[in-house]
């Protein structure tokens, strides 16, 4: 059977019962959305990937205690979050975390001119720092829902609390980064 | 719809998540407030903005760094495995599957109340000494003849009754297999030791620890009172050389004419009462020098035998020896014609100490009719 094929609830029996290439599959699946979660909560790439990394063994130790009893995904999710919340606390601690300017982020589109792609990626920059500044709860649900499109439902799960409660506090996040980009957009810059 | 309401609501409206009625509000309210409506462009710049961040690449080799940790991580088991695991260190596989069958036999037997009547029965027959009653009394010696002899049909009849009240099942050929495991190693230890000389006397023995065998299988082991000393039929058949020790001569009397008493039905016992006997000797044993020399070979390796097999028997009788001086009961069915010489014989291996008879007009009757004669023999001590 190909790796494609087999569900998620499929490579967790089989990986309860010690079969480490059904982790592998797992990994493979899920490893792109998790880094990208975590890289949007932290801002920065190598933490991005000692967390997303730590994430996913966190799991693997924890396999035996998942029960099934919400999507693989969502638990995954969950672990995730967890991770990324109490890195950005103990950095936030030490330090106010700016932007990277790694160049991690590529610009797709090829038909841009140089101009444009450093105006893109300086708004890019700005609205990442504007996350970062956000409360890690804000922050995390608006990329949850805007960043990943996750549905309401599902974020409810993740973050354990009510759907109506996700709505209000994503009303309240978005509130705040707009607050947070109104002095650029102030500015006079126009989004691209 | 003011514009507090309406900025509460800007996210829902974006979503297009709100009900018709407050998406028509907002729309109006919107067309005639513009710093509302700037409020909603802002807002949805940076939503899609948000949404806008590209994705980045996860570094190269994350896959394989994350699986190389993997390797290295025992996973944590779950609570079955913990379970599971736990039992496999304190407990082997062959132990486990012990444990397994005693619980399923303790199972079945709490079900099924057949099982638990045979458990009954053997556990009160091999242990606890019961009182015995004179119908126990018939039965056990019927159960010895049993053994020894073929069984009249009425006797079979009470035989097969006496097994269905106990439910036990009357399986010959269990019995036998029992038997015949328990004499393999005897025979065996005897056939080994004895040269061709002692062939004969050997076999003979080996035929009254048969007999002695089947005696102590087919009869349930109560404690020895004097009515079970009663001499059968199958006393008829021991070789020469008396166990009990009235001496080797009286395997004389089990010739024919005589032979001991089988409670036929014409003679059937109260099973409350003693028969009562047409003669009644009381003899005493010789002293054992002199049956020593008299008994051969076979019978002495039986008696030690016996001795050696049945110690707690033994030792049961020695307490009843010690306490009444009649050691033995035995009775002889003899016919009218043969008495003089069953009397002769007897004298022969014993000292007479009494002899009694009925009245003689009973007597008199009895030595002129054509039934058998039965005969009490009480063995005192030497």
């Amino acid at each position: 059977m190909a790796p494609e094929t087999i569900s998620d609830a499929a490579c967790v029996r089989r990986l309860q019962r010690g079969d480490i290439n059904a982790f592998e599959i797992l990994v493979r699946r899920h490893e792109k959305a998790i880094f990208n979660l975590v890289y949007r909560m932290l801002g920065d790439y190598d933490d991005a990937a000692e967390i997303s990394q730590e994430v996913f063994l966190s799991a693997y130790r924890a396999i035996g205690q998942f029960r099934g009893e919400a999507n693989f995904s969502t638990w995954l999710y969950r672990i995730a979050l967890n991770h990324a919340t109490t890195r950005r606390k103990s950095t936030n601690s030490r330090q106010k975390r700016l932007v990277p300017l790694d160049g991690s982020e590529m610009i797709d589109d090829a038909q841009i001119g140089p101009a444009e792609t450093l105006e893109k990626k300086e708004l890019r920059e700005r609205v990442q720092r504007a996350l970062n500044e956000l409360e890690p709860e804000d922050a995390t649900v608006i990329l949850l829902r805007d960043l990943q499109d996750i549905p309401y439902e599902d974020v409810a799960r993740m973050l354990e609390i009510p759907v109506g409660t996700v709505k209000s506090r994503l009303h309240r996040a978005r509130q705040a980064l707009k607050a947070r980009l109104a002095a650029y957009f102030s500015a006079g810059r126009k989004v691209v | 719809m003011n514009c507090q309401e309406v900025q509460l609501q800007l996210s829902g409206y974006l979503e297009k998540s709100l009900d018709a009625v407050r998406m028509k509000s907002i729309e109006t309210h919107l067309s005639s407030c513009p710093f509302c409506r700037a409020e909603i462009h802002a807002l949805s710049d940076c939503i899609r903005q948000v949404a806008e961040l590209p994705m980045v690449e996860i570094p190269v080799g994350f896959t394989q760094r994350v699986m190389a940790h993997a390797r290295e991580i025992e996973i944590e088991p779950t609570a079955w495995q913990r379970l599971l695991a736990a039992l496999k260190v304190t407990m082997p596989i062959q132990a486990a599957a012990m444990v397994l069958v005693g619980v399923l036999a303790v199972l079945l037997y709490q079900k099924d109340p057949r099982a638990r009547n045979v458990a009954f029965t053997e556990m009160t027959s091999e242990v606890a000494p019961a009182p015995t009653l004179p119908s126990q009394v018939e039965e056990t010696t019927n159960l010895r003849v049993e053994s020894n002899q073929p069984l009249e049909p009425e006797q079979s009849r009470f035989h097969d009754s006496k097994r269905k009240q106990n439910d036990i099942p009357a399986d010959p050929a269990s019995q036998s297999v029992v038997q015949s495991s328990q004499q393999t190693a005897e025979s065996t230890a005897i056939k080994d030791a004895a040269t061709p000389a002692e062939s004969a006397a050997v076999g003979k023995a080996e035929k009254g620890l048969e007999k002695s065998l089947e005696g102590r299988i087919a009869s349930p082991r109560r404690p020895t009172i004097q009515a079970q000393e009663v001499s059968t039929g199958s006393d008829t058949r021991r070789p020469s050389g008396d166990a009990l020790g009235i001496g080797a001569a009286i395997g004389a009397l089990s010739r024919a004419p005589f032979r001991g008493a089988p409670y036929g039905a014409e003679r059937a016992l109260s099973p409350l009462s003693e028969p009562s006997p047409d003669f009644e000797f009381v003899v005493r044993r010789r002293p054992r020098v002199r049956l020593d020399q008299t008994e051969d070979a076979s019978g002495a390796s039986e008696r030690k035998r016996a001795e050696a097999d049945l110690p707690a028997s033994a030792s049961a009788r020695e307490p009843i020896a010690q306490a009444n001086p009649v050691v033995e009961i035995r009775w002889f069915t003899v016919a009218p014609e043969h008495y003089e010489y069953f009397r002769k014989d007897l004298a022969a291996e014993a000292n007479i100490e009494s002899e009694k008879s009925t009245a003689a007009k009973e007597r008199d009757a009895a030595l002129k009719s054509s039934r058998e004669l039965l005969i009490k023999v009480m063995i005192l001590q030497p």
